[in-house]
């Protein structure tokens, strides 16, 4: 189908040096959530009270929080954790999302009513709300905060989907397909939505930053995963009430590297929509 | 003899891309008298609208003129600057365009449009605006121009707007129509008609025509004399008489041979072999040299040699002054 | 038996409320006393034929219906009465929505205007031409496939090596190759071509041109070209159809009616032809007639005719012989 080919990813990464930047830090963090956990200097979950909100030292690199836990080595198992809900969260909205929207761009009339119908339901509430009181209403387990964090940002693809399919559906290359032989289905899932993918590209990156944001937020809220779990919110959470203490380590690391995560994905879109738009291609 | 009204000398205009320089223009020579129907004939990539771009000094910003003058009723239109060409755009010089409809600002009523021209060359008392902008749409056979005045682009056919671009440009009574493939896309029927209100009005008004064209019979129907253009060369100027009568340049009699005419078979109309040269590597020579069957060693080696074959035939080939064409 | 047989074909477009001017709606109201539902009639009882081997060439300006005609042919559309015959079977009773998967898919293929936007942009040159192979012929195995497209594409002339280049990275005529490439690659009967060579330049059209003759030659396929150059038409094809506001105003031999045409469009278009050597134009003056709701007992050329009479608003003319090859839509023909 879509030919991409090394020689053009690699002048995609070559041409813009934040390209280049956003896919190592992502190739990063990936490793980190693959391999860190194994690689921890310390139990995430061993607390050792004695040690308590120690500063950043050369023994624990980010410090320690009040239950003397090493902060680096939860900092660093939390990445697997964010990586994880972030990415099923939006592969599910991703799949179910453009799946629904591409059949109502297509065929219009009654499908394209009753999805219609379905995002502006969702839609209709303040996100992150839907969110919370998806979760709250379903309990707050991984699995839930994965499937509320689908949930909220299916709209999103359905929409753009359904945008492009609808245009698409008109283009030339798409009735001369029809002559010659392709079904409505083919059509649909071989020739149109490859090519309603680059948009998403970037959506689905932006996506990515935003859920673990979402995560991140219910776990401050203390909707999200559970305590003793090392996840990048529910430590910023924990961490918040010991800034005006002056333990500021507590909360700024875990902080910190969920902006960079989120920034990184935020770069990550536009690169990604480079490599799979063939018209890039010299 | 008179002195022509526009003059564009020695004209070479280069393009800095990504992948070095591209000299799209090279020693462009042809002028425009009074009155005068003239058309530029080539193919896509021959640089007939670049010519135009670079006359109204709306280069892409990547094109700089290098050398070469273009001279203007007098004015050395290179050394002005911007605001001072502002001046003469729209009103010494008018432009239309391609596609007229995309020409036109699409949420703006056609009779707005033309009053806006009007108040930018203005100066025109508020309360004849109106009455102007309706005579203008009616100068170019608009039937109930009342009721198009408050019309917008969509709702008007390609030729109609192409009418109300027409109305635009002339509004200011220009000295210079320069005419960028005005008919491509329109109808025959509509294609003859504006190519008809364009010649009448150039007649009323006086006024000179610079049409840029692909197609070789409408510049042999309507223009006095042709400019052939290939990769950035004028390969050949004269008459349309004469051009048609005395094909010189190997290019120019390969165009005729293409171009489907009244007569004849398809086994009648000859392809010309050979691609456009590229333009990145080049040589002052002959750009025509890859796909001329008359090509010798002297066409690769010596820069183009223009030949003078008649009052105001020139060719770019040194073969035309010892061979007439067959 | 005809190898392409149109009788009475009908293409109505409802229009809806919202899109009606009053005009119109106050028209339809008067003559139905209702406020009945307007119609734009795209196609208003068409008929002709094509013959086996035959290039038949279909002109007409924007709004004459030559692209309906073409969609409603090849089954893109669904049309709203009338017979569409392919060697005796009526393939206009079948839906466009199932024509995908009837057995005469395959026996007509269209070569669509605009060669760029007609290719997918992800998809190469050879996956452009093995789709209809894997579609409708189910070619499946690579070798096949590639023995195939390599065959296919040596006949309309295109470089083996940029196969795998995608539509972005090929000139016009090395585009419009692709697309007859795969518009013949299942041997259709009937090759419909829109308007093929109006994008490329007047030195690749020559080479396009020979070829779409030479192949008609050697696939003995038919050829239905439609085309605003009429020199083209002339050239190319057998017989003229020429259509006005969806009907046919004129048919006939290619040279004859190019050379004496005898309806007033017929002879307006041909008139309007830019040349060396033009004649005098015929002006056509008048508005254009609206295509919603149009009476049927005037003829639709009324409006601009040059000729017209009072018995032009009575009846419609219907299109009848003149010569045995030769039929007019016209009262004073």
């Amino acid at each position: 189908m879509s030919m991409i080919n090394l020689k053009h990813i690699r002048y995609v990464l070559t041409e813009n040096p934040l390209t280049l930047v956003s896919f190592s830090l992502f190739l990063m963090f990936v490793v980190i959530a693959i391999i860190g956990p194994s690689l921890v200097p310390y139990d995430p979950l061993a607390s050792e009270t004695q040690y308590a909100l120690q500063p950043p030292s050369t023994l624990h690199w980010f410090g320690t929080d009040q239950l003397g836990r090493d902060i680096f080595s939860r900092v660093i198992v939390a990445t697997r954790l964010d990586f994880f809900i972030a990415l099923v969260a939006v592969l599910l909205s991703f799949v179910i999302g453009s799946v629904l929207g591409a059949v109502a761009g297509y065929f219009g009339g009654w499908w394209d009513r009753i999805v219609g119908r379905l995002l502006d339901t969702i839609m209709a509430f303040p996100l992150f709300v839907l969110a919370m009181a998806i979760v709250a209403a379903m309990g707050n387990t991984v699995e839930n905060i994965v499937y509320a964090t689908a949930i909220i940002n299916l709209p999103f693809y359905a929409r753009v989907a359904r945008a492009e399919v609808n245009v698409l559906r008109n283009a030339p290359f798409v009735e001369a397909a029809l002559v010659s032989g392709n079904s409505h289905f083919k059509l649909l899932s071989m020739q149109i939505f490859p090519n309603a993918m680059p948009p998403m590209m970037v959506q689905l990156s932006l996506n990515m930053g935003w859920a673990i944001l979402n995560a991140a937020g219910l776990s401050f809220i203390g909707l999200g995963v559970k305590p003793p779990d090392a996840e990048w919110g529910i430590m910023v959470a924990e961490g918040a009430n010991y800034i005006i203490s002056g333990e500021w380590w507590v909360a700024l690391f875990p902080g910190a590297v969920l902006m960079l995560a989120v920034f990184c994905f935020n770069l990550l879109g536009d690169g990604l929509r480079d490599i799979f738009d063939p018209r890039k291609r010299t | 003899m008179t002195i022509p009204l526009l003059q564009v000398q020695d004209l070479c205009v280069n393009f800095q891309t990504r992948l070095g320089q591209v000299r799209a223009l090279e020693n462009i020579n042809f002028s425009i008298n009074k009155g005068e129907t003239v058309a530029v004939v080539g193919e896509s990539g021959s640089g007939k609208s670049v010519t135009a771009s670079a006359i109204l000094g709306i280069l892409d910003k990547a094109g700089r003129v290098d050398k070469g003058e273009i001279v203007f009723a007098g004015m050395k239109l290179l050394a002005f600057s911007q605001r001072e060409l502002s001046e003469i755009r729209g009103r010494e010089i008018a432009m239309i365009f391609q596609n007229p409809r995309a020409a036109l600002n699409p949420i703006r009523s056609v009779g707005r449009q033309i009053e806006d021209v009007l108040q930018t060359h203005g100066p025109v008392a508020q309360g004849d605006l109106r009455e102007r902008a309706l005579s203008a749409l009616r100068d170019v056979n608009i039937s109930s121009p009342e009721h198009r005045y408050h019309q917008y682009p969509f709702e008007l056919s390609g030729g109609m707007c192409q009418r109300v671009m027409i109305a635009m440009a002339i509004s200011c009574r220009p000295s210079l129509l320069i005419a960028d493939e005005p008919t491509t896309g329109l109808d025959v029927t509509t294609q003859a008609n504006i190519m008809d209100l364009i010649k009448q009005k150039a007649t009323e008004l006086n006024m000179s025509t610079l049409l840029i064209t692909h197609d070789l019979n409408m510049a042999a129907q309507y223009c006095d004399r042709i400019v052939v253009m290939h990769a950035g060369h004028v390969v050949e100027s004269a008459t349309t008489a004469e051009l048609y009568a005395n094909p010189s340049h190997p290019y120019t009699q390969r165009l005729i041979a293409a171009t489907p005419a009244d007569h004849g078979s398809v086994d009648d109309i000859a392809a010309i072999p050979g691609n456009l040269p590229n333009l990145l590597h080049d040589t002052p020579n002959c750009r025509f040299a890859a796909r001329c069957e008359w090509v010798e060693e002297k066409c690769r080696s010596e820069p183009l040699a223009y030949v003078q074959l008649g009052a105001s035939h020139e060719v770019a080939c040194w073969r035309a002054q010892y061979y007439a064409s067959a | 038996m005809h190898l392409l047989e149109v009788s009475e074909l009908h293409k109505h477009y409802l229009v809806k409320q919202h899109q009606r001017g009053i005009i119109d709606s106050l028209r339809a109201y008067t003559r139905t006393g209702t406020k009945a539902h307007s119609y734009l009639h795209a196609l208003d009882g068409v008929s002709f034929h094509i013959g086996e081997n035959e290039s038949v060439g279909l002109v007409g300006e924007s709004g004459c219906g030559k692209s309906t005609l073409v969609r409603a042919i090849c089954r893109l559309l669904d049309i709203t009465s009338g017979s569409i015959e392919l060697k005796g079977h009526n393939i206009g009773a079948i839906s466009a929505n199932r024509f995908v998967h009837a057995a005469e898919r395959a026996q007509i293929q269209v070569v669509f205007q605009d060669s760029h936007e007609s290719l997918n942009p992800r998809y190469s040159a050879c996956q452009c031409i093995a789709d209809p192979l894997k579609n409708l012929l189910k070619l499946r195995k690579p070798v096949e496939l590639k023995q195939r497209i390599e065959s296919l594409v040596e006949k309309v002339n295109f470089p083996v090596e940029l196969l795998s280049r995608l539509p972005h990275q090929l000139s016009g005529g090395q585009k419009a190759r692709v697309n007859i490439a795969r518009a013949i690659a299942v041997e259709p009967q009937l090759l419909i071509l829109d308007e093929p060579t109006s994008a490329l330049d007047v030195s690749v059209q020559a080479l396009i041109l020979r070829l779409l003759v030479n192949l008609r030659e050697e696939l003995n396929t038919s050829y239905l070209f439609v085309s605003h150059d009429l020199n083209v038409v002339r050239m190319v094809c057998d017989r003229i159809i020429v259509m006005y506001m969806g009907k046919i105003v004129e048919a006939g031999d290619a040279q004859t009616l190019f050379y004496q045409p005898s309806h007033p469009y017929t002879q307006a278009l041909i008139s309007a032809i830019p040349s060396k050597n033009a004649g005098k134009r015929i002006m056509l003056s008048g508005e254009i007639s609206s295509p919603i709701d149009p009476d049927p007992n005037v003829c639709r050329f009324y409006s601009r005719c040059p000729r017209r009479e009072q018995k032009c608003k009575e009846q419609a003319p219907p299109l009848h012989q003149i010569s045995p090859q030769h039929s007019v839509a016209c009262h004073f023909v």
